[in-house]
């Protein structure tokens, strides 16, 4: 971005060191654990997303590393500074919330410049600035309208152009769009990923929306219970998710207790599976077996696997897709289907049809007996 | 690899952190010398004699013993009760009218009927004795009873605690949710199940709320029973005998703390009760908008009409009666009694006194307040201090004034109190009424306070933007309506109230209020009621500047709201 302030040399000199470093970070309220030993990095330029439900602690987590709620024990390191006991005005990040927080008595402009105006710059740098980071989201021609004059949507954008201002060497939004209309949800995901590669910035996000963060993130942390499941890229955690969690909170899935029988295949009920992910697992071992909804294939395909027939018992028609509600030789199991496959297959309640799935797609993962 | 145990962090404060402790403490400093410690000493002296001497149990056990005392005791209760009964159940009906039917001239019936907040309590019971005294012109209406005791004093209570009770109920009543009405009418409820089950409960805790208001400042109060009470003795009138005519200390701080506990069990079940009303109406309730029915709205406006002609004509009597030349002899109107130099040495001064006193109060109360408050609920350190203080802040709505004005005198006019330079000045006249206001603008900032985005700060913060400079560019200016409302509730009170200060006046600072109950007792009448009209327009004459000043401002400073 030009005519953005020059950062310091130091950051250069670290380039490889990561821009955060979260080292075993706890924090209690009460008798209510909310992260227990969480331990993270993030490199340079990165865009993270925290996910989870609700009570997770993605945002416990977040404020932590702002300063706002502190940790109770743990370190947090940025840019090589350990910043764990200092308050928010000490650190060196630009937040964004879900309220926006934007002053509802100031203009855009005086919103956007409100941090600079207090640094004593001149008033010229500063209508510069304003008027730079304006055009960076979009709004220059609205600098001079109050916050309740603008969508939700500009707003955001206003919200984001003033986290931007001080040129902070870390972006925290903080679910910035589950407050929008699907739409321009959507939208504005897009924006804020360019923005953010234009500008290279270090970005974290919190959110609960699993499609916002595998469409976003450079890497995603899947939380629960105030404990990091899984870090990874977005296909990562979609395609290998590493916990029975993971895998039920990412996406859609058919999820059943099962057992292995040999290192190839796995019984649900009486139906066998052939299954990869069984080698090196003992014969008996009690197991949770985990089927991507667009893992089951109708049988047309050529693809090997284990085969099934199947009885439709109900069609939930989404527009470019499908779900069908599959009895699978007694098992209940979710299909989906594209459009144009529904129509083909001339799918719908009380048609019989015969199922595939591959060996490579049944994930297992342990379960209690 | 061995597990290190991960590093406790202490956090840092920062001066923002700092700046508010500090604002927290002095808050808790302010109520602890003005609330706390004179209350403690006034605790303190129940348990001592005239010398000073601990003696335990000894003043309590001859308050028992003293029948007049006692008696005052079950007079002040069983008044209370009847007022409360009596009031409440009227104010309903007014605040329903005005929330939930369409009579016209709403807006003229609800400021007609908050005139009695503008006037001190004595005003209804001077107009009282104006029409069933000694001299009344309606005395035979009374068919031998005197208006001098309970009788007067229920009657003036009743219309000096209407609007209060009102206020509360009408509140109840406005968050109404239409869909529950919709959601009565759709499952095809008569209209009498409909009051029952969906009108009642909503404004239930309303009810409990306004009845215990009604029930303290009934019990609490001085000025009606000092004026019409005659011989019939109450608590509050005891107290000043006590410590007033008999010099008493003792015996006024037991009386006093005897006066504490309705007062506090008053206070308690009201908490209880407005804890419970909080979540009755949601974020997403739809605005109830009363449709006419006549067989309902015409009672209403009969009833509405009866109640605002009442309170018009009491008033008017007053001051009818204050600008009479003889009452009721001769009834040539006059402005001799105005020339109140005649009858009291300060005379017109006591107004300007009580001017002065209200405008202290408000211009420093105010501020004060707000800021306190601002401080207690952004701070994020010393949260045990933060607490402590927020409980103390509530607690001046349960102190009655009178025992206020007692612990006052006990803890300000001990020759060892540093402070005791402010004994006998306007200032303590002025902090005074401070302490006793506080808590209604404590309140109204909090709510004022937890509406606004409790991120402003931490926005602030990621911009290295000290607290200071948000409050000021951003809190106050979007809160200066609700700053003014405590403006104005602090001035028309500090205007109108008699019990705190009647200790605490000294020569040459006797306040108008004060001057009006001098009068009275010293048997001119006249020129009593003409001071209780100078109060009375004085606020009212306040209240309409607010009313306009509030337009003004919304329109310079509030243009953001607009959309």
């Amino acid at each position: 971005m030009e005519g953005s302030v020059a950062r310091p040399s130091v950051r250069e000199v670290r380039a490889t060191e990561p821009a955060l470093i979260v080292e075993r970070v706890t924090k209690r309220f009460g008798a209510f654990v909310a992260l227990d030993d969480v331990s993270l990095e993030v490199g340079r330029g990165e865009f993270v997303c925290f996910l989870g439900p609700s009570g997770c602690g993605k945002t416990t987590l977040l404020r932590a590393i702002a300063g706002l709620d502190p940790q109770d024990a743990g370190r947090i390191i940025q840019d090589g500074r350990d910043v764990s006991a200092l308050p928010p005005s000490a650190r060196d990040f630009g937040i964004v919330f879900q309220s926006y927080a934007l002053f509802p008595n100031m203009t855009v402009a005086a919103n956007v410049g409100y941090g600079l105006v207090s640094q004593r710059k001149p008033r010229a740098e500063i209508e510069k600035r304003v008027r730079e980071l304006l055009e960076l989201v979009g709004l220059a021609d609205q600098a001079w309208k109050y916050p309740a004059q603008l969508s939700g949507g500009q707003q955001q954008r206003v919200a984001l152009a003033r986290a931007l201002a001080m040129d902070p060497g870390l972006l925290l939004l903080d679910e910035p769009l589950s407050a929008l209309d699907a739409l321009v949800r959507a939208h504005l995901r897009l924006e804020i990923k360019a923005l953010q590669r234009r500008l290279g910035i270090t970005t974290i996000m919190v959110t609960h929306d699993q499609e916002e963060a595998l469409s976003i993130a450079d890497r995603v942390v899947v939380m629960n219970r105030g404990r990091i499941e899984q870090v990874g890229t977005p296909d990562e955690v979609y395609r290998q998710p590493r916990t029975l969690f993971v895998a039920g909170f990412v996406g859609r899935m058919n999820s059943l207790p099962a057992t292995v029988i040999d290192a190839t295949t796995v019984q649900v009920g009486a139906v066998r599976f052939a299954c990869t992910a069984a080698a090196g697992r003992e014969a008996g071992q009690p197991v949770q077996i985990c089927l991507r909804p667009e893992d089951i294939l109708p049988a047309v395909t050529a693809e090997a696997g284990t085969r099934l027939a199947a009885t439709v018992r109900g069609v939930e028609y989404l527009g470019s897709i499908a779900r069908a509600m599959l009895d699978a030789a007694g098992l209940p199991l979710v299909m989906e289907v594209q459009d144009t496959a529904l129509r083909r297959l001339a799918l719908h309640s009380g048609a019989a049809i015969e199922i595939v799935i591959p060996p490579d797609r049944v994930l297992l993962f342990d379960r209690a007996a | 690899m061995a597990v290190a145990a991960a590093v406790t962090i202490r956090p840092v404060w920062s001066v923002d952190d700092r700046l508010l402790f500090g604002v927290v403490a002095a808050a808790g400093s302010f109520l602890a010398v003005f609330l706390l410690f004179p209350l403690a000493t006034l605790f303190l002296e129940s348990f001592r004699d005239q010398r000073g001497a601990f003696v335990g149990l000894a003043n309590y056990l001859r308050y028992v013993e003293t029948p007049a005392l006692v008696d005052s005791l079950w007079n002040s209760v069983w008044t209370a009760v009847l007022t409360t009964v009596l009031v409440i159940p009227a104010a309903f009906v007014f605040a329903y009218a005005m929330t939930r039917s369409a009579i016209p001239g709403k807006a003229l019936f609800r400021a007609i009927a908050l005139i009695p907040i503008l006037a001190p309590s004595l005003l209804p019971a001077l107009a009282l004795i104006y029409l069933f005294g000694n001299q009344g012109m309606l005395r035979d209406l009374l068919f031998g009873h005197s208006i001098y005791g309970p009788l007067g004093i229920v009657v003036a209570q009743v219309f000096y605690t209407f609007p209060h009770a009102f206020l509360i109920l009408a509140t109840a009543l406005s968050g109404a949710d239409a869909r529950l009405y919709e959601a009565a009418e759709a499952l095809r409820a008569s209209r009498l199940r409909v009051l029952r089950t969906v009108t009642l409960p909503t404004a239930r805790y309303g009810i409990v709320s306004a009845s215990f208001v009604v029930f303290t400042l009934v019990i609490t109060d001085f000025g009606i029973p000092k004026v019409i009470g005659g011989s019939f003795s109450v608590l509050a009138t005891e107290v000043y005998k006590q410590v007033v005519g008999q010099q008493n200390f003792q015996m006024g701080a037991v009386v006093g703390v005897v006066l504490l506990i309705p007062a506090l069990v008053a206070f308690a079940a009201d908490q209880w009760a407005q804890r419970r009303q909080v979540a009755v109406v949601g974020a997403r309730a739809v605005p109830y908008v009363p449709k006419r029915r006549p067989w309902r709205d015409g009672p209403l406006l009969v009833f509405c009409v009866l109640v605002a002609a009442l309170m018009i004509g009491l008033v008017g009597v007053a001051v009818w009666g204050s600008l009479v030349t003889f009452w009721p002899w001769n009834l040539a109107l006059t402005l001799r009694n105005y020339a109140f130099g005649s009858f009291i040495a300060e005379g017109w001064g006591t107004w300007w006194t009580s001017v002065r006193l209200s405008l202290w109060t408000a211009l420093i109360g105010a501020p004060l307040i707000f800021v306190f408050a601002y401080a207690m609920e952004r701070a994020r350190k010393g949260a045990v201090l933060a607490s402590l203080v927020r409980f103390l802040a509530v607690v001046p709505l349960a102190v009655p004034g009178l025992v206020l004005g007692i612990a006052y005198i006990l803890f300000f006019n001990a020759p060892a109190n540093p402070l005791v330079f402010l004994y006998g000045t306007l200032a303590i006249l002025v902090l005074n009424s401070i302490v006793h206001f506080y808590t209604v603008g404590h309140l109204a900032s909090l709510t004022q306070l937890k509406s606004l985005d409790p991120e402003f700060e931490a926005v602030s913060a990621s911009l290295k933007v000290p607290v200071w400079r948000t409050f000021a560019a951003v809190i106050l200016p979007m809160s200066l309506p609700v700053l003014l409302d405590v403006a104005i509730y602090l001035f028309v009170n500090a205007m109108t109230t008699v019990s705190a200060v009647v200790f605490l006046y000294a020569p040459g600072i006797m306040p108008a209020s004060v001057a009006v109950v001098q009068m009275d007792e010293a048997g001119f009448a006249s020129p009593a009621a003409a001071m209780a009209t100078v109060i009375l327009l004085t606020s009212a004459a306040v209240k309409g500047l607010h009313v306009a000043a509030d337009g003004w401002l919304s329109a310079r400073t509030q243009a953001w709201k607009q959309r």
